[in-house]
């Protein structure tokens, strides 16, 4: 299930990218703000996105994990 | 494998409608929807990929990788470079280099329209105030004798499309507007976009009584029979007035001619131009300004004040005439005391009275007083003076140059004394004060003969005035 979630973030980032980017041309178009003050916000959902896509993966994160386990040698 | 997506061939459909749209219905102004909608494509692709990838999810699909491909992105970047260019080329004309210049060349490439505009009326009291608001075109005022405006015209609409001037004509209407005692003459051009330009042609009939303001950006003024005061500012005219009962103020930036025949009032001029002609003006005149063409005044009932970089004039009243061109002053029947300051100048004056005081740098001067010759006293630093008076006037006379020549053609009592390079005519048997100086140039005095009575190169009185030029008759074009 993790799996397809961890798709499933990295599927929508692209179209939610693209929604946003169509949204703050036309509010600059329409005079809610201009573009060149909302840009920024590209850049935060890219990175809430990738954040997003973290959080989903990370219970799984170590699925191959080799490193030596401190407690066994001891 | 990835199913493929709804996206492309949505995308060629709406191509597709966008064509068949521009061929069915060439009216829609297609460029101007795409060029503000565009966005909107982008959110309607990002939405339906969306919801085609929780439509896999739910449906235990495979999810795409990525919702939009290396390749998608490059179209997505692709249609904002042209959407945001076909927006910043509708909507910003005026960020296009050269501003104004260019505008007038985009807007010169239009069609004329010829348009009608719909004739308006308002009841007015008698001695209402007219404002016409800044607009392009020419406006012709006229007095009449019943207690309401009424404005009519035409206005010709330069555009590329027929349709765009067609919404232009809509969003211009003629407005009276009334504010309190006013009444608001509005031609709404500034409601129109920068690609297309209107030019207005009004005719406003006014209450007789009523004072005027105007305001233009360019064209004519034509003002007739106003009891009121007019005042005009615009940023190139041509004012022509005629019968004005109240004070005349023109404020103009450029004009090619400012004509006033006929004010009661005082007449203030202010600004840059080209020809000035005054004409039986009751008031005060007052010209401040620069003014580089012919400049005609023609009796004057009070005193004239005139400033220009180049020459001032001031005198106390003139019945006669003045003209003034480039390099010259031309007077005939002035009332003093006269002063007249110039840099460069050639002066010839005629019969005038009370007091003359002529300061050059640079020009020559011929002096006819009249009968009773005036004080007067002339400094110019190179040119010739010559001195006409009739014969048996008394003098106190001292006319002297620093190098040149001395003509004493008036004889006794008058006598001529050489100096180093210059010489000096002296001679006083009472009489008024006459001190004329040259620094390089000859002095003259002589008997006036009967030929020097008035200068015979002024020209006739002015015609009457002309109407605004009618514009050209604009092309019409019928549409398909």
């Amino acid at each position: 299930m993790n799996g397809t979630n961890y798709n499933l973030v990295q599927a929508i980032r692209g179209p939610i990218m693209l929604i946003l980017l169509g949204t703050l041309v036309a509010m600059d178009y329409f005079g809610v703000y201009g573009f060149s003050r909302t840009w920024p916000m590209l850049i935060i959902a890219f990175g809430l996105l990738k954040l997003l896509e973290k959080l989903v993966v990370r219970p799984m994160a170590p699925p191959h994990d080799n490193r030596p386990q401190g407690g066994n040698v001891i | 494998m990835r199913r493929g997506s709804v996206i492309g061939p949505l995308i060629l459909i709406v191509i597709g409608a966008l064509f068949l749209m521009r061929n069915l219905w060439p009216d829609i102004p297609l460029a101007d929807l795409i060029s503000r909608y565009w966005p909107f494509v982008l959110i309607a692709w990002g939405g339906l990929r969306l919801l085609e990838i929780f439509f896999a999810a739910v449906t235990s699909r495979p999810v795409p990788r990525n919702g939009i491909s290396g390749g998608e992105w490059m179209l997505v970047f692709l249609i904002c470079i042209i959407g945001g260019t076909m927006y910043t080329a509708r909507h910003y004309a005026s960020w296009f280099p050269a501003g104004r210049a260019w505008r007038g060349v985009m807007v010169n490439m239009g069609e004329p329209y010829d348009y009608t505009l719909a004739a308006t009326e308002k009841p007015c009291a008698r001695n209402c105030r007219v404002l016409i608001e800044s607009f392009r075109g020419n406006a012709k005022i006229t007095g009449g004798n019943e207690a309401v405006v009424r404005a009519s015209g035409r206005e010709t609409i330069r555009s590329f499309q027929q349709s765009d001037a067609d919404n232009a004509n809509k969003e211009t209407p003629l407005e009276l507007i009334q504010q309190g005692d006013q009444i608001i003459v509005r031609t709404n051009q500034d409601r129109v976009s920068d690609r297309t330009r209107v030019n207005s042609d009004v005719e406003i009939t006014v209450p007789m009584g009523s004072s005027i303001e105007a305001h233009g950006r360019q064209g004519d003024f034509d003002i007739q029979n106003i009891n009121g005061s007019v005042d005009i500012g615009s940023d190139n005219a041509g004012v022509r007035l005629e019968n004005i009962g109240g004070d005349v103020r023109v404020d103009l930036r450029r004009s090619d001619i400012i004509r006033a025949v006929g004010v009661k009032g005082t007449v203030d001029l202010k600004g840059r131009g080209q020809d000035v002609e005054l004409q039986n003006i009751d008031g005060q005149v007052n010209v401040g300004g620069t003014y580089v063409g012919q400049i005609q005044l023609r009796n004057l009932a009070q005193p004239l004040r005139y400033e220009d970089p180049l020459i001032t004039v001031s005198l106390e009243k003139l019945p006669g005439q003045i003209h003034m061109g480039l390099g010259e002053f031309t007077g005939n029947n002035l009332i003093g005391p006269i002063r007249l300051n110039a840099r460069s100048r050639d002066v010839q004056m005629s019969d005038f009275t009370q007091s003359l005081d002529l300061t050059l740098d640079r020009g020559d001067v011929e002096l006819r007083p009249g009968k009773t010759v005036p004080k007067i006293e002339v400094h110019t630093r190179s040119g010739d003076i010559d001195l006409a008076v009739p014969a048996g006037t008394k003098l106190d006379l001292k006319a002297s140059t620093d190098r040149g020549e001395a003509h004493n053609d008036f004889g006794a009592p008058l006598t001529v004394e050489e100096s180093h390079r210059g010489a000096t005519i002296v001679g006083n048997s009472g009489g008024p004060q006459v001190r004329l100086e040259t620094g390089r140039g000859a002095v003259t005095v002589r008997k006036a003969g009967t030929e020097d009575v008035t200068f015979p190169n002024i020209s006739s009185p002015p015609e009457a005035p002309k109407p605004p030029e009618a514009a050209k008759p604009p092309l019409k074009v019928e549409r398909q």
